[in-house]
């Protein structure tokens, strides 16, 4: 160690980086299917509670524990989980925090590389739908299978490598240097200049949906207003049910809290190493409500409004419903080609999407980066070497078992959707009842200007957030778990995909031990305590 | 859109906006330096 710690270069960087990472392709394509499949408006209802009993409280535990590294001068999750349950064994739980940043990113960037080439397809004419608009759905199809590789594994086909291989190369390129740029230099930077980029397009585009003229085919003539009904009308989830009676259903429920935990980033340990950056007398309970509300409001206020009813104008109620990457990469463009300018529109909003995207992954990389520094000793350069070669070798699996995008949903379903409950339920149930919910709530509130009454913060982090948290993952579980396991049972991409979850832990496991060693016994310090840089650095 | 449907978008983006605006508004305002000053960065 001994090296100089790195810092955010401004309150807004940070906030902004932090929303960056949060804000992501879920945000445009995810979200507004979940609502429209799941009572329509009434869906806010379970989707505001989820975020105020699960999202805020998980990203201030977050924030908190970001704050104890950051007054230890550590910034990976296994050194902070350490310090935050006072063991050394909690280092080893702090590996989950490795765990799923790396594989998350290891399909995740290839998403990101879809975004990049339909983007740059929309700027050079490439992505072209034909005259004939009874073949639009075809095309739209069509390309996408050749950018994603849908259509059989491998990485070459027809004698040549398949376009995703050039857009994964650049995109990663992307990624590495400006991880190797650093927290400030790179990250922030980025994030400052990104998000307002983001914003602009997304707004373009909003104007542009608004003020479509009504569409007239075969299933009647349909206006804005229409495609606004269909995302926010409250409808019932089968015919004939009040609409009602979708709040009833503790499915929708569940995709409430599942889409804040996707949609927030709490549960991957990125905000927690992004928050330990943070300069320590800073207050984390407004920068972490700022994140999730700028969060909100590219989810609800531009997803919400773009996406579904874009659909629903120009292609009804099968366009509208197409599942997340049908949504995004296949009826979107549909939309883009029947749309004036739309060449245009569609490189502004896939461009959008792919700075939504790598802003995410940036986040991804940077705990694993901050990990190898602080447990081998790594300087960022070597840091960067070794994750961009083991990231390397994920990339290319998900990229060869592209065939239905096997890999993809299997790493998908075991790390983001079951890995984050999973370790958002120990980082809450260790920071309320290992750390204690009471100071937690009083180094959270050092330096900050909105101030939650301690009851309401202990009674949320000890009992109402872990409580929720262990329903929501134990019906997941129950509705979901059972199709994965089989197909796991049954070998072939689910196990080659658990194999490699399996792997990589492993691997970060034994790095831990090396860190422990290396770091030795964690020394019980009163979190009030601000020992010198140089002990904090010695002793995490 | 039906009555009810405007009511549920104009509260859920009424909600959002507001807690945004007011959010930032605090960020922006907060008093003490706006930039962490002596921040060090270790990129090469």
């Amino acid at each position: 160690m001994g090296r100089a710690s790195e810092h955010w270069g401004t309150r807004l960087g940070v906030i902004l980086a932090v929303a960056g990472s949060a804000v992501g392709i879920g945000n445009f394509l995810r979200f507004p299917g979940q609502a429209a499949g799941n009572g329509g408006g009434l869906f806010m209802i379970p989707y505001f509670c989820a975020l105020l009993l699960l999202g805020i409280p998980l990203c201030w535990a977050e924030w908190t524990m970001g704050k104890i590294g950051s007054r230890r001068g550590v910034h990976s999750c296994p050194a902070i989980l350490g310090q935050v349950g006072g063991h050394r064994l909690w280092r080893y739980v702090g590996a989950l925090g490795l765990l799923m940043p790396t594989v998350v990113y290891m399909y995740y960037v290839v998403v990101e590389s879809w975004c990049l080439a339909y983007a740059w397809s929309y700027l050079t004419g490439a992505l072209d739908l034909g005259a004939d608009p009874t073949r639009y759905a075809e095309q739209a199809g069509a390309f996408f299978t050749g950018v994603s590789g849908a259509g059989a594994d491998g990485l070459m086909f027809e004698g040549r490598i398949h376009g995703s291989v050039y857009f994964w190369l650049i995109t990663v390129a992307a990624n590495f240097a400006l991880i190797y740029r650093g927290v400030s230099r790179g990250i922030e930077r980025f994030c400052n200049i990104a998000m307002p980029i983001m914003l602009l397009c997304a707004l373009v585009v909003l104007v542009r949906v608004l003020t479509l003229p009504a569409q007239t085919d075969a299933a009647g003539t349909r206006g804005v207003l229409d495609g606004l009904g269909f995302m926010w009308n409250p409808k019932p989830l089968h015919a004939g049910e009040s609409a009602l009676a979708a709040l009833a259903d503790p499915k929708v429920w569940l995709a409430a809290a599942g889409q804040i935990f996707f949609t927030l980033s709490v549960g991957f340990g990125v905000i927690m190493n992004y928050a330990s950056y943070l300069k320590p007398e800073r207050d984390v309970i407004l920068a972490g409500t700022t994140a999730s509300a700028t969060n909100e409001f590219f989810e609800v206020c531009l997803g919400g409004l773009i996406t579904i009813p874009a659909a629903f104008l120009f292609l009804g109620v099968a366009g509208a419903m197409a599942g997340t990457f049908g949504l995004g990469f296949k009826t979107l463009p549909i939309v883009f080609e029947y749309m004036p300018a739309g060449r245009l529109f569609g490189f502004l909003w896939f461009f959008m999407l792919f700075l939504a995207a790598i802003t995410s992954s940036l986040s991804l990389l940077q705990p694993v980066v901050a990990f190898l520094e602080e447990a081998l000793g790594f300087g960022r350069r070597a840091a960067v070497a070794v994750l961009a070669v083991m990231t390397l070798l994920g990339n290319l699996f998900v990229i060869y078992f592209s065939r239905d995008l096997a890999a993809l949903d299997n790493l998908d379903f075991w790390m983001a959707q079951v890995g984050i409950l999973v370790f958002g339920a120990l980082e809450v149930l260790l920071l309320a009842w290992v750390f204690g919910a009471r100071r937690g709530h009083a180094l959270a509130l050092e330096g900050a200007e909105l101030r939650p009454p301690r009851w309401v913060y202990t009674m949320l982090m000890r009992f109402v957030t872990p409580t929720v948290l262990l329903v929501v993952l134990g019906a997941w579980c129950y509705f979901n778990v059972g199709d994965y396991a089989k197909a796991l049972a049954e070998g072939g991409v689910p196990r080659y995909a658990m194999a490699l979850i399996v792997a990589v832990l492993a691997f970060y496991l034994v790095l831990v031990r090396v860190g422990d060693r290396r770091w030795g016994p964690v020394r019980a310090v009163p979190p009030t305590d601000r020992p010198p840089r140089a002990a904090r650095e010695a002793n995490p | 859109m039906t009555a009810a449907g405007w009511v549920l978008m104009v509260c859920s983006l009424g909600l959002v906006i507001g807690l945004t605006a007011f959010c930032y508004w605090r960020v922006l305002t907060q008093a003490g330096p706006a930039d962490d000053a002596g921040a060090d960065d270790d990129a090469a």
